[in-house]
């Protein structure tokens, strides 16, 4: 037996750059060492101790790359691989130049991640700023406090003096490059991702709790078995009575898609178009065609935005570009987009720069910036 | 799904790709012995064919929505084939009772051998394909037509600097997989 020929060959073979020839001649090996080691009588280790220990290390893997920790774990994974963050893997950090691909080192300006940023108009028409400065109370009266956190966050609670009599509507809206989450006044939460807008009665009617979305949020809904709670944006109805769920309907997006992650919801695109969803189902809503289907998605992969992270599975470059255009407040030209798909997750805090060498990592394409729009080269 | 072991392999694997783990989990135990025999005659390594065994089972879940098979059996046992050929490169563990004879001898001739080795080669390719084509081309060359960096750069038009990037590239992308961790690919 020729060991370092057995070697070359393994090599090529993992490193999938063997001939015909090669994976031929290695198939031949592997069928002859199977053949020779039962012969030989051979004492394999395979008890039940062995199968119970791989099994347990089997679902430790599976299972740790379901929990938040594992996204952190992949990004890291991820930054090895990039090599441009290697110590900087939890700290944010702008690039310097020497750190990126020729391309991205010839913009000079680092275009930095979004943060928690919003505006809220009252239904007075006032309109108040938010961001995560200046924590504390916005409004106080008969019945309610509306509040705002340091963590980019508003929350309206009922209070128990005086009667929650105002229904007018309050609306919430991120510019491109922000975020901000409301809790209403029924306890449910609302996370809105960057150029989305909801707008909502300060309390809600005792039939029905109905908001209203453009662009995209993640709802987790409290139950009220007696009172519906309705999302409506403009091609379709969400309907539900406690639940979590996601709601993706950027006007730019070809498909309305909504994400159910826990209990059941109605998805009501026109009279007599609907889908019950279970969780881990996605419907989709063609705003062309009217056409509403349902297939299963990966859960954490449609939230990642909400944990700060993009995650690409498979996903046309066009709607990666897209996700970055409205985190990092650029433009971008679709026109020329090559239809080709990345997949990989990137935290949503690194400057566009660096998000943008980590694509230019992984395939031939590279991206350029000039006057806040990325051109795909 | 109490009677999940009268199931056949296809429902199985249909299940799982609905993301049953019991099905994922009748798989294991309808497959692991013969994962682990396969594994050991090439290796005769408990820890080695533990990790390979492991890698296979963790690669099936994540990637059964994908998974295009001939046969179950066929499928496990090709891609135990393929993983193990990454602990016999570095001939830690031995490759005993193979003469070389036995490698070079007869083959082509039954069915089962070539559907195997059909099966071998698509897992190959799916488990390796997601290096961009020019970086493949510039590893090629560089690994297996033995070019200096130098001859690559004046065959393909491109500078040294270019060459030396992407095998780098290409180096670090293999690493990472082979750590059964396919990210950013």
């Amino acid at each position: 037996m020729d060991q370092e020929k057995l070697r070359q060959i393994s090599a090529k073979i993992s490193d999938g750059t063997a001939s015909e020839e090669e994976i031929a001649w290695y198939h031949r090996y592997c069928v002859a060492a199977e053949q020779a080691a039962m012969a030989s009588g051979t004492n394999i280790p395979d008890d039940e101790d062995t199968r119970a220990e791989m099994y347990r290390q089997i679902r430790r893997r599976i299972d740790r790359k379901k929990t938040g920790l594992s996204v952190k774990y992949r990004y890291a994974a991820a930054a090895a691989l990039t090599g441009i963050l290697a110590a900087t893997v939890f700290l944010y950090r702008p690039a310097t130049h020497k750190d990126q691909p020729a391309a991205v080192a010839a913009v000079s300006k680092n275009i930095p991640a979004g943060g928690n940023k919003a505006v809220l108009t009252l239904a007075n028409g006032k309109e108040i700023m938010l961001s995560d400065a200046g924590a504390g109370d916005i409004v106080k009266q008969a019945g309610l406090r509306i509040y705002r956190t340091a963590t980019g966050e508003i929350v309206y609670e009922a209070t128990a003096t005086g009667n929650a009599s105002d229904t007018g509507i309050n609306r919430i809206a991120t510019p491109r490059g922000g975020q901000y989450s409301v809790v209403l006044q029924d306890g449910s939460k609302v996370w809105l991702n960057a150029a989305s807008t909801l707008s909502y009665p300060v309390n809600f009617s005792a039939g029905e709790r109905r908001v209203t979305l453009q662009g995209e949020a993640y709802f987790e809904i409290a139950k009220n078995a007696g009172r519906a709670f309705k999302v409506i944006t403009a091609t379709q109805t969400v309907e539900v009575l406690g639940t979590h769920f996601n709601v993706d309907a950027y006007s730019d997006n070809a498909l309305v898609r909504t994400t159910l992650l826990e209990g059941s919801v109605k998805v009501v695109a026109a009279p007599g178009t609907q889908l019950m969803l279970k969780p881990g189902e996605q419907a989709r809503l063609n705003n062309q065609t009217g056409a509403l289907q349902k297939s299963n998605v990966s859960e954490e992969d449609v939230i990642a935005w909400k944990n700060g992270y993009f995650i690409f599975n498979d996903t046309w470059l066009s709607d990666v570009l897209l996700q970055l255009s409205r985190w990092y407040d650029v433009q971008v030209d679709l026109s020329t987009v090559p239809r080709i798909r990345y997949s990989g997750t990137i935290p949503r805090r690194k400057t566009l720069q660096e998000v943008l060498a980590m694509l230019e990592f992984t395939g031939n394409r590279h991206f350029e910036i000039a006057n806040r729009t990325i051109i795909v080269k | 799904m109490s009677a999940i072991h009268l199931y056949k392999d296809s429902e199985l694997l249909d299940l799982m790709k609905s993301g049953d783990g019991a099905a994922f989990d009748e798989i294991y135990q309808r497959y692991w012995n013969i994962l682990f025999k396969s594994a050991w005659c090439l290796l005769q390594d408990k820890a080695a064919c533990m990790d390979v065994v492991q890698d296979v089972f963790v690669w099936l879940w994540e990637h059964r929505d994908h998974v295009v098979l001939t046969t179950l059996r066929g499928y496990l046992v090709m891609a135990v084939r393929y993983k193990a050929a990454n602990y016999l490169r570095n001939s830690k563990v031995r490759a005993a009772f193979v003469a070389e004879s036995s490698a070079t001898g007869t083959d082509g001739a039954s069915e089962e051998w070539v559907l195997e080795l059909k099966e071998l080669k698509a897992i190959i390719a799916g488990f390796t394909d997601a290096l961009p084509s020019r970086c493949r081309e510039v590893f090629y060359l560089s690994r297996h037509e033995h070019l200096s960096n130098r001859e690559i750069a004046s065959r393909l038009g491109i500078s040294e600097k270019t060459v030396e990037n992407q095998i780098t590239a290409a180096l670090k992308k293999l690493r990472v997989r082979l750590g059964s961790m396919s990210l950013l690919m």
